[in-house]
């Protein structure tokens, strides 16, 4: 039997990663991998999705210019082009992660990987023992058993169709279903989002929501919130779904129909029973904030054991079980989460909300400052909202939350301030690039205090 | 590190060129400085150098493509950029889904949601294309001149027909030519055959052109050229002589120095005088730049290079298209005279005919004179009757006493 320093099932973000850096602390490593190195992430997840979120911009950007008279006319788009460049895209990252596999001499062993008691793993009828295991084995699509399920597509289907639908229904308003619709309605597709929940997003700060929900329907999305989606019939090509909003049931038509209501843990390979792994309410492997099972020596990141399901917060999990495994404790700080949503425009968010302010006891502030007032934002037609709660008695930072264009590139400066609870008279000597929407965010967070300047 | 051979520019006229030979082959070992193709434009044969040592690992176009200035036509690299290069060029299309073909013009949508459905081909279109057979610019023209019906030539590769496909074809055919076809043959017409044929109807469309002709007495020049073979053993020419003539007038008649562009009579800061040059194939008319500040020698050394560079096909744009006086000498044809057609945008252009000894009446007896026919034809916008006439005069004076130019 080969013995191993570590042993790492699931080769996604949380499982390459973690196995990158043990084998860089000089662990001798093992990489279990059933399907594609990379896990959703990079070959169904965020890199695809992303992909394809990039030209839909684009098209909507030379819309914009065509609608402004600055471009003649729009023009013609491939999406068959735009799928082979998604896999070429995708292709050049799963290579870039078997490369560094190899340069840091990471054995990887490609079949499903079966977790025994001990820390042994069995994979292809070969038995592997390793003084530590990581089970990095993530998530897959939930599926709701609705009638007629059969009829309905999951987000890595949809990532791949080879023709924009003329009609997409999205069952599930979550993170995964607003991309893809976004996506699609930039392509073209007549776009509608069912979501069970009386409003999107719940847990972010309103405001922020608010903005979010008119600017994606503007963008063509048509949200129907408080829908329990019933049924997906089938009729020829075309499909129906019919859901019961305010006690009257209603049907829509569809091309496509994506099912997006979220993701369930991937556990093909570990038998919890057998082995006496504690499992949680919902299916998830339960773990400490150390990112330790209930198991000696092993432990579990990533999608599979919930939490963020984020190719970010896998990381993270990944390098804190690392880093107990190599003997320095560590433990699992969430706080500084960002949160982003790839919609058009995009949204993000870290730290706390108002309300989840007020229930710690703060006296929260929130602060705000629209994409209009910002020199760059005008330049390059963007707009939006920049939201900053701070507390009124301390005046530090809790949270930022941001809608418009590169949100998802601002929330990186916003995760500092957060975590450094930068205070106002911190914002007020921060200086920040003209012209740069960056500069918003420090407007935001002087207007809780309304000492923004260039807002009335 | 991979590098691209461009097509450089071609000049003013154009940015197009034809690839008229491909000197190397995919995995020739270059050196900086090799010839890799040749490409014509409507003015010259350009060859493109390579500027760098190494590998060719790509070849971008082939005889017969014409190429816009910047076109890749070669890319050149060491072993490990063989490599990659491949690696690069080969991945999309592996990554391409193996559905079905679509149809390239199905696939494209517009991005505008409002704009109409793209349109299918309008029927006539698309009943005309099956008729159109692919095939390489080169291929089509071989197979023009010799009455070969492209749809009946297959391409050994599958894809464009090439000139060697019809070659081919040509050699297994027995189809034979009808009589009709047999009357004549038609001439191929090279880019720089057509660009004269562009510029010379350009010329009689546009420009109203008057001539005047003058007869030089030529002894002084004649005298001149022995001259300076004696002194100096250098041999210079009676059109060198005329070119520093023509500058020392134009310091008088400024027009002289004139182009007509853009609307506009552009008179320039220097004399810059062509050479009708007859090639073989054409003709081509290669600029002496400054010559109102050359000496007799350096203007006989630059009309000599350039003679010597049109005839090897070696010119470069650059070394054509800035004059604003062209001579056409057609002396050595033993003609007596003629008419030439303004090269635009220049202002005249000066037909010279041979020297031939005519008897003069001179105090009271005819004597031998050796004299030279020539003929002027002047852009009217820009110059008129009297001043050509001036012009002339003052010209005719300083061929005939050379020495006046030394003034
Ligand atoms: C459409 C979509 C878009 C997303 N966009 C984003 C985004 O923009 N940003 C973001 O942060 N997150 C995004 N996510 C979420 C992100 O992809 C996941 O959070 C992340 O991939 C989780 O990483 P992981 O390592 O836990 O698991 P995974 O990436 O799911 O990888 C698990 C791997 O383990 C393998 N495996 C499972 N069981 C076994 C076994 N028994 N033996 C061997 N191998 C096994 C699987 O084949 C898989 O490759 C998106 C997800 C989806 C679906």
């Amino acid at each position: 039997m080969e013995q191993f320093d570590l042993l790492v099932i699931g080769a996604g973000p949380g499982g390459y990663s973690s196995a990158i850096e043990a084998a860089k602390a000089g662990l001798k490593v093992a990489v279990f991998e059933k399907d594609n190195v990379g896990g959703t992430c990079l070959n169904v997840g965020c890199i695809p999705t992303k992909y394809l979120l990039d030209k839909a911009l684009a098209m909507d950007k030379i819309r914009n210019l065509t609608g402004d008279g600055i471009f003649k006319d729009a023009g013609l788009f491939s999406y068959k082009k735009i799928q082979a460049g998604k896999d070429a895209v995708v292709g050049k990252l799963t290579g870039g992660v078997s490369a560094l596999f190899k340069a840091n001499g990471i054995q990887l062993v490609k079949g499903e990987a079966a977790l025994e008691k001990g820390c042994k793993v069995s994979c292809n009828g070969s038995e592997y023992e390793g003084k530590n295991v990581i089970i990095a084995t993530g998530s897959h699509p939930f599926m709701v058993p609705i009638s007629g399920v059969e009829n309905t597509i999951d987000s890595t289907q949809a990532l791949s169709l080879q023709q924009v639908p003329k009609r997409f229904c999205v069952i599930g308003g979550g993170v995964i279903g607003l991309e893809l619709a976004s996506a699609f309605a930039s392509f073209g597709s007549d776009v509608t989002v069912l979501e069970m929940l009386p409003d999107l997003l719940p847990k972010e700060l309103p405001e922020a929501v608010k903005v979010l929900k008119i600017a994606i329907k503007k963008h063509g999305l048509n949200v129907i919130t408080g829908a329990k989606v019933l049924s997906a019939a089938r009729n020829g090509a075309e499909k129906a779904v019919s859901y019961e909003k305010d006690g009257k049931t209603e049907t829509i038509a569809a091309d496509e129909v994506l099912m997006a209501i979220g993701r369930k843990p991937s556990l093909n390979g570990i038998d919890a029973k057998a082995i006496g792994l504690e499992i949680d309410k919902k299916g998830f492997i339960s773990v400490n904030d150390k990112m330790q099972t209930n198991l000696e020596g092993v432990y579990a990141i990533g999608d599979v054991c919930g939490g963020y399901q984020l190719a970010h917060a896998a990381y993270a999990e990944g390098e804190v079980a690392v880093s107990n495994i190599l003997g320095i404790a560590k433990t699992l700080d969430v706080s500084i989460m960002p949160r982003c949503i790839f919609t058009i425009p995009c949204f993000s968010a870290v730290g706390i909300t108002a309300e989840q302010a007020k229930e710690q006891g703060f006296d929260p502030v929130v602060g705000s400052f629209n994409y209009q007032g910002n020199g760059m934002a005008l330049a390059e037609g963007a707009s939006g909202s920049v939201f900053v709660i701070m507390d009124r008695k301390t005046k530090t930072t809790l949270g930022i939350q941001i809608v418009g264009e590169n949100a998802s590139e601002m929330v990186s400066f916003a995760s500092s301030e957060v975590a450094n609870h930068t205070t106002l008279d911190q914002w007020e000597q921060k200086i920040v690039a003209h012209p740069s929407l960056s500069e918003m965010v420090k407007e935001a967070a002087l207007d809780a205090f309304k000492l923004a300047v260039h807002k009335i | 590190m991979i590098k691209e051979i461009k097509m450089p520019s071609a000049g003013q006229t154009t940015d197009q060129a034809t690839i008229c030979s491909v000197n190397v082959k995919k995995g020739d070992i270059v050196k900086r400085g090799d010839i890799l193709v040749e490409a014509e434009t409507d003015k010259a044969t350009l060859p493109v150098e390579s500027f760098a040592n190494g590998t060719v690992i790509d070849i971008k176009v082939s005889e017969g493509d014409t190429v816009d200035a910047g076109t890749v036509l070669m890319v050149i690299g060491d072993a490990a950029d063989a490599a990659s290069y491949k690696a690069e060029a080969v991945a999309p299309e592996a990554a391409a889904p193996a559905a079905p073909a679509v149809k390239e013009e199905d696939e494209y949508q517009p991005i505008d949601k409002n704009a109409a459905p793209v349109k299918k081909a309008e029927p006539a279109v698309s009943a005309a294309a099956p008729n159109e057979v692919k095939a390489m610019p080169n291929a089509k023209q071989l197979a023009k001149q010799n009455n070969v019906d492209l749809a009946k030539v297959t391409s050994a590769n599958g894809g464009l027909i090439k000139k060697s496909d019809v070659e081919e074809f040509m050699k297994n055919s027995s189809v034979k030519v009808s009589d009709d076809e047999d009357v004549y043959a038609v001439e191929p017409q090279s880019r720089m055959r057509k660009a004269i044929a562009a510029r010379m109807l350009q010329s009689c469309n546009e420009i109203p052109s008057f001539q005047i002709s003058i007869n030089i007495d030529m002894t002084g020049a004649i005298k001149l050229k022995n001259e300076v073979l004696d002194a100096f053993g250098v041999k210079i020419s009676y059109n060198d002589i005329m070119c520093k003539a023509l500058a020392v007038t134009a310091k008088e008649f400024p027009l002289l120095n004139a182009r007509y562009e853009n609307n506009e009579i552009r008179v320039c800061n220097h004399t810059n005088i062509g050479i009708a040059v007859g090639l073989d194939n054409g003709l081509v008319v290669p600029v002496v730049k400054h010559v109102d500040q050359l000496s007799l020698k350096d203007i006989a050394a630059a009309n000599k290079a350039n003679i010597g560079k049109a005839r090897d096909g070696q010119l470069l744009p650059s070394d054509m298209g800035c004059g604003s006086v062209s001579l056409s000498n057609l002396g050595m044809f033993d003609v007596d005279e003629f008419t030439a057609i303004v090269n635009p945008p220049e202002s005249c252009i000066f037909a010279i005919g041979s020297i031939r000894t005519e008897p003069v009446f001179k105090e009271g007896v005819f004597v031998p004179c050796s004299k030279c026919n020539v003929t002027v034809s002047f852009d009217h916008r820009m110059i008129d009757g009297s001043y050509g006439a001036k012009l002339l005069k003052k010209f005719k004076a300083y061929m005939e006493n050379p020495s006046l130019l030394l003034f």
